[in-house]
């Protein structure tokens, strides 16, 4: 199916089973810096809604120790610093386009640095899927009953990392999700909603 | 000869046929996820935290400890079959495995592994056995301040070791303690970042963050990976049992392993990362067959996979002794001694002799009957190599949000673990290390506790921490861990530029 991988982030259905070729290159020094950037956005942001949060924290005039707004401070200052720290480093990064790579310590008998190669590009569409198939979990499990909803989870996940046996996927899913669903509130007395379930075992 | 008797009562609590079918279930559980990619010990004992709830705690903590170790053994398997390692601490086994199972002995890569696992996880647990019951003596003696100090040790020997970045590592770290924050403060009762929300009074329940971070954000990160396609499962070919020569070089790397992985997972630093490593670059140094490694050499596999399973079992003295969890899975079963109302630490051994010793004698026991499950019955766990990517990650999602659920049947959980499940794909896609944020969790609240109640002692007066011997100790080993490998890192870089420009 050479017309899907051409798309590899458009709207096209996910591979068959995983067996696209890698796409080299998608993943340009441009890509790695915006990405650390944003990572870098995002502990600043969070840092900054933590210390406005600090200050919203109500203190009693007359508690005389350290109060519960000492440790939200400490904790956003830290954060502030690692992300001023992660701004520094994509910034350094970003002006290298070529020659960052190169002076990465090459492959020797060393034991390897964990993530120092170039990722591979992210294939949105299964991400979108997954999530979007938990989002349904949570909209479908007390109306639909746990069998049901985890069943389409199931299908769902699996369709997103590629599988096309529907019928196959559905089964196991329902099996699953009623196995575990029978094990968990008749053995181990734990309460799931039964949805239609719950008048059909009764 | 005290501990001795202690042990004695421990293996007859361990020994009884209810608490043998907990650590059965437990090594039998946790070899499944230490070989399954995608879930692994810290998940599986975060999903059981609800079943276990109200339950015999001596019990779940034999099954807890048995999952724990299970997951070291599994996870070599994986590892050498699959060269993907489910874990950190088993890159190196991957490495030297993988050639050696492409190289026709396979098998013996198995074995040495699972034996060396064993050798050296036995070694650690008598380790473990001596070396509690004197820390706990030292322990006696801290006060708030020692202890605060002590993690503040333990929060930057984590975030400097474990994984690549200092500044990812703080950073995940910190978000973890953000986390935490999240509720009513214990002290004066004041709700804090709850968003308006009376579901977020109680906090946010380590169970959402860690399976959130590990199978969520793992499904979402494999789901992106598609493209990469399913790693090739390398069948064992030849026999399963090592020939002389091999048993030669494997037996002195397991003894080497197991001494280096044990002290150096004892301490607050923690991971079982960084013995791997050294055990592996201390093989090749005194190997007499050096021009094999790189190609599959068994002291490759032997020494870190010892090393490995060593520091596992040293991870558990500050867990037990000061309530100090250095890993993921030290961290959630840190969360289950909370569930039950009991706090590790010198206290621990006092009141609940039985739990302790029971839980220590168990994990002997644990080891043999793992030695067993992954040496004759390889084969059939093998198997599970098999399962296709879209059912696993289908059953894994399923178990997640099952679990999460059942927590306190609400639906903000499942809102909460999908929000958190997508914090950690952005972790694993910017290399971001998860296990610093699930630490951070845990012990962030203890750590405010422990801080306020210091200078609550001190009346206010923060010399508390630099004036008191143990405490200033501490700080500096704190420091010096913190700056230590960044200013390694410099030297290196300088030397690496002087030499690239030499030439």
């Amino acid at each position: 199916m050479p017309e899907q991988r051409s798309n590899p982030g458009g709207p096209s259905l996910p591979p068959q089973e995983g067996r696209r070729a890698p796409d080299a290159g998608r993943d340009s020094r441009g890509v790695l810096f915006t990405g650390d950037l944003l990572l870098a956005l995002g502990v600043l942001g969070l840092a900054a809604f933590l210390f406005a949060g600090a200050l919203n924290i109500r203190v009693s005039p007359s508690y005389a120790h350290i109060g519960p707004r000492f440790f939200p401070f400490l904790v956003s200052g830290g954060l502030g610093a690692c992300g001023l720290a992660l701004l520094a480093q994509a910034a350094r990064r970003a002006p290298a386009k070529s020659g960052s790579l190169e002076e990465r310590p090459a492959a020797s008998g060393k034991p390897p640095v964990v993530g120092d190669a170039p990722k591979p590009a992210v294939y949105w569409p299964s991400v979108a899927i997954v999530a979007a198939a938990l989002a349904g979990q949570f909209l479908l499990m007390e109306r639909a009953g746990f069998v049901v909803a985890s069943a389409l989870l199931f299908w769902a996940v699996a369709f997103a990392f590629g599988s096309r046996r529907y019928g196959r996927d559905i089964l196991v899913g329902i099996g699953l999700a009623f196995v575990v669903y029978v094990v968990f509130t008749r053995l181990l007395g734990l309460h799931l909603p039964g949805g239609m379930l719950t008048t059909m075992l009764r | 000869m005290d501990t001795l008797k202690l042990l004695w009562d421990g293996f007859a609590v361990a020994f009884s046929l209810k608490n043998m079918l907990w650590a059965l279930a437990g090594v039998t559980l946790g070899t499944m996820v230490g070989i399954l990619p995608g879930i692994g010990p810290a998940l599986t004992v975060a999903l059981l935290l609800p079943v276990t709830f109200g339950r015999d705690p001596v019990g779940s903590f034999i099954m807890f400890a048995g999952i724990y170790y299970g997951g070291m053994y599994g996870g070599s398997t994986t590892a050498i079959l699959l060269n993907t390692p489910g874990e950190s601490a088993s890159i190196i086994t991957a490495l030297e495995g993988n050639l050696m199972a492409r190289r026709g002995r396979g098998g013996a890569a198995l074995a040495t592994a699972a034996i060396g696992s064993f050798v050296a996880g036995t070694l650690a647990t008598a380790g473990l056995t001596f070396l509690a019951p004197a820390l706990v003596r030292v322990a006696l003696r801290f006060g708030p301040a020692e202890y605060f100090a002590l993690m503040v040790l333990a929060f930057t020997t984590v975030t400097s070791l474990l994984g690549g970045s200092l500044v990812k590592g703080l950073t995940s770290l910190l978000f973890g303690m953000a986390l935490g924050l999240v509720g009513i403060d214990l002290q004066t009762g004041q709700a804090r970042y709850t968003l308006g929300m009376l579901e977020m009074l109680d906090g946010i329940d380590v169970v959402i963050v860690a399976v959130g971070l590990f199978a969520v954000g793992e499904a979402l990160y494999a789901a992106s990976q598609l493209a990469r396609g399913a790693p090739e499962v390398v069948a064992v070919r030849g026999s399963i049992w090592m020939n002389r020569e091999e048993w030669r070089r494997s037996w002195p790397a397991w003894i080497r392993g197991g001494l280096l992985g044990f002290p150096l997972g004892a301490l607050p630093a923690g991971g079982a990362e960084i013995p791997t490593f050294l055990s592996y670059s201390l093989e090749r140094r005194l190997s007499r067959h050096r021009d094999e490694f790189g190609r599959g050499a068994i002291e490759g596999v032997a020494g870190p996979e010892a090393a490995n399973n060593a520091a596992a079992a040293g991870v558990l003295v500050p867990l037990l002794t000061l309530g100090i969890p250095t890993s993921a899975t030290a961290a959630i079963m840190l969360a289950a001694f909370q569930q039950f109302g009991l706090q590790p630490g010198p206290l621990l051994f006092q009141n609940n002799p039985e739990l302790v010793w029971g839980m220590i004698a168990s994990l002997y026991l644990g080891n043999a009957m793992l030695l067993v499950l992954n040496l004759p019955l390889v084969g059939l766990w093998v198997r599970l190599l098999t399962v296709p990517q879209p059912l696993l990650y289908g059953g894994i999602l399923v178990f997640a949000t099952l679990g999460v659920y059942s927590l306190s049947n609400s639906l903000v959980d499942l809102m909460t673990l999908l929000v958190i499940g997508l914090v950690g794909f952005a972790m694993r896609r910017m290399d971001v290390p998860v296990a610093p944020a699930v630490i951070g969790l845990i012990l962030g609240p203890l750590a405010e506790q422990q801080l306020r109640r210091a200078l609550a002692i001190s009346q206010g007066d923060f010399t508390v921490f630099f004036t008191r011997p143990i405490s200033a100790t501490l700080l500096a080993l704190a420091l010096i861990a913190l700056a230590g490998p960044a200013l390694a890192r410099i030297v290196a870089a300088r030397r690496r530029k002087s030499r690239v420009a030499a030439m």
